[in-house]
């Protein structure tokens, strides 16, 4: 089976999906690594491995959709929950802004009280005040939330955030795309259905984004599959995807948590990695998380296929609430990746290039 | 401290100038008639050598007596690297150096005591350093046979400052990889999870190492220049830093004797 994927890689053609199995459950993980570098110099040859400066604020953590895996929302009503107004978010875009931050990736709870002018002002009001930040708005069911509360559907609710400014959608959200997945761990959420269409509709319009997804909870190696072959199917269609970003599931404070028995360590973040690369053919990025999987091991993904290193992450409320907390610097980063071996570069929010460092 | 049901007792210190020789003697007396069943893994070939510059002990005659009081086996500390160039720089030179470290161990060996190996890397060590040293512990064992294991070291920063941070993770595992190929004699390369973190140790396991050390239930010197792994691991975190791996973790004692197979 090695040689055979080897061959198509080389050849540069499309992995079967018996053959993206092998990777997920047999592969050994250093030929694993040595193929997926192989591709990934194929497809980007410099020796560079890109970061962003960006921030990761919320402008709510009230939510209605109860995701099992989520430690960051609150019911409507409950004494935590908090929703900030468009100054508030703005003022944190400032901070971001003056910080270097060139974008915002502002994410929320599903909050029905907010009506669609509040996400609108927050788009056009940091394209206006702060030119330098690419406002990185709004993962799918966020998104859908809108639709729902407006009354209008999704794909006049993306015109209107497009006409406000916004070029980009975060690929949070996703999960795993399986329909067994997301009925187990968020049942309220939608099938795979639900965020594919959000970001099918946005790539039609123009926008660009990048998929997520969250695995090491209860899915098998088929529904990372299902979520790989419709991801890239999607591609196939717009070519819309900027990059692939997975991570491991954090348990804490979850309710989900009870049903782990083990989280998913660095060599299956490396396999993962890995194996995306090669089955993501038609993907430019595959990025390596330092956050969620930890500064060294973010280091040695690089060498599993990733050239991204995501971004700095100036403000991070997620994780932070399942008790999972890393910080980086500018300076840390572009250090970090010149001792796994690359060059380091500030990019945008879509992949160009700023500066090399 | 022992608890009971410990399998191995590692026990190392400082050059202590007043404790005289007989108090390690006692020291592992006591211990093994305490505890027969932990195996007692016992000073650095530094501190044998100490003893004959403070009180005249020939090593050989060191490692007799500790084996008579219950030494089973010794720790490979105290090699860092070898090099005399560093020595002189980093200013070890009051410790045993490349030759006098190879010849106690050579001792051990020949006394049945068997040994481990180490080298501290990561530091201002050249890469042609690091070869040497690994070559000089391949002859060693070539002519004296009881080293178990291997155990690269990576060099904390703590507040010692000799470097800006900790070298990276590739530096580890391709380090750890080399080891494995240039140590031939060597039945084992261990990852050192203390030194290296959770996540490379396990990884190491990919690139040659076939050990992550113990438990550590009181491990102070890498932890007083801030490695930032935890303490002292639970069974269970030893376990799924080998599961992780895919790999079946086996318990084992101080000599590498199969205890349990955690299937």
């Amino acid at each position: 089976m090695l040689g055979a994927i080897r061959d198509k890689v080389e050849a540069g053609k499309r992995l079967d999906r018996a053959e993206g199995r092998w990777l997920l459950t047999e592969a050994p993980l250093l030929d694993l690594g040595s193929l997926a570098q192989d591709a990934r110099f194929r497809r980007i040859p410099e020796r560079r491995v890109t970061f962003v400066v960006d921030s990761n604020p919320n402008y709510t953590n009230v939510c209605v959709t109860d995701c099992q895996f989520c430690a960051f929302y609150r019911k409507p009503g409950d004494p935590e929950a908090y929703t900030l107004s468009v100054d508030d978010v703005l003022r944190k875009v400032e901070a971001a802004s003056l910080g270097g931050a060139t974008t915002v990736l502002l994410q929320g709870g599903h909050n029905p009280d907010l009506p669609l002018d509040y996400y609108l002002s927050l788009v056009r009001e940091t394209r206006r005040r702060f030119p330098s930040v690419t406002p990185h708005f709004f993962s799918a069911s966020e998104i859908r939330t809108m639709a729902l509360t407006s009354g209008l559907a999704v794909p006049d609710v993306i015109a209107r955030l497009k006409e406000a400014g916004q070029t980009t959608l975060p690929g949070g959200g996703a999960e795993v795309l399986s329909e067994r997945v997301r009925t187990r761990i968020a049942p309220k959420k939608g099938g795979p259905g639900a965020w594919l269409e959000v970001h099918r509709e946005a790539h039609r319009q123009g926008l660009k984004s990048t998929a997520t997804m969250m695995y090491g909870h209860v899915e098998e190696p088929e529904d990372v599959l299902d979520h790989w072959d419709a991801i890239r199917d999607l591609q196939d269609e717009h070519g819309g995807f900027t990059a692939f970003v997975p991570w491991s599931f954090k348990p804490g404070n979850t309710l989900l948590e009870k049903w782990i028995t083990h989280y998913k360590g660095p060599s299956a973040y490396l396999r993962m990695l890995g194996a995306s690369r090669l089955y993501l053919d038609n993907f430019p990025h595959v990025q390596a998380s330092w956050f969620s999987e930890g500064k060294r091991t973010g280091q040695v993904a690089l060498h599993w296929g990733a050239d991204d290193f995501g971004g700095t992450l100036f403000e991070e409320n997620v994780h932070a609430a399942a008790d999972y907390v890393n910080r980086t610097s500018v300076a840390e980063i572009v250090t970090l990746i010149r001792d796994a071996g690359f060059t380091p570069a500030q990019r945008t929010t879509t992949y160009e290039i700023l500066r090399e460092l | 401290m022992i608890t009971p049901g410990t399998r191995e007792a590692h026990i190392v210190g400082g050059h202590h100038p007043d404790w005289p020789f007989d108090y390690y003697e006692r020291l592992i007396a006591a211990i093994h008639a305490a505890r027969p069943e932990t195996q007692i893994k016992a000073f650095t070939a530094a501190e044998v050598d100490f003893w004959w510059r403070r009180w005249r002990i020939e090593p050989r005659e060191a490692l007799e007596r500790l084996k008579t009081a219950g030494l089973h086996s010794m720790p490979g500390g105290g090699a860092e690297i070898f090099s005399p160039r560093l020595q002189k720089l980093l200013n070890f030179t009051g410790k045993a150096d490349a030759d006098r470290w190879c010849q106690i161990h050579g001792i051990a060996h020949g006394l049945g005591i068997k040994t481990n190996a180490t080298m501290l890397y990561g530091h201002v060590e050249t890469m042609e350093e690091r070869v040497d040293h690994l070559l000089r512990l391949r002859d060693q064992q070539d002519r004296s046979g009881g080293f178990l294991t291997f155990i690269p070291l990576a060099y904390q920063v703590g507040d010692t400052k000799l470097v800006p941070r900790q070298t990276p993770p590739t530096d580890d595992l391709r380090t750890i990889a080399a080891s494995r190929l240039l140590l031939d004699n060597f039945p084992h390369i261990e990852a050192y999870w203390v030194m290296l973190g959770e996540a490379t140790a396990s990884l190491a396991l990919h690139f040659g190492a076939s050990d992550v050390n113990g438990t550590l239930e009181d491990e102070k010197i890498a932890h007083m220049a801030k490695a930032e792994s935890p303490a002292g691991l639970a069974r269970e975190q030893i376990l799924r830093m080998i599961r992780d791996a895919g790999k079946t973790a086996v318990e084992r004692d101080a000599l590498y004797h199969v205890v349990h197979v955690w299937s």
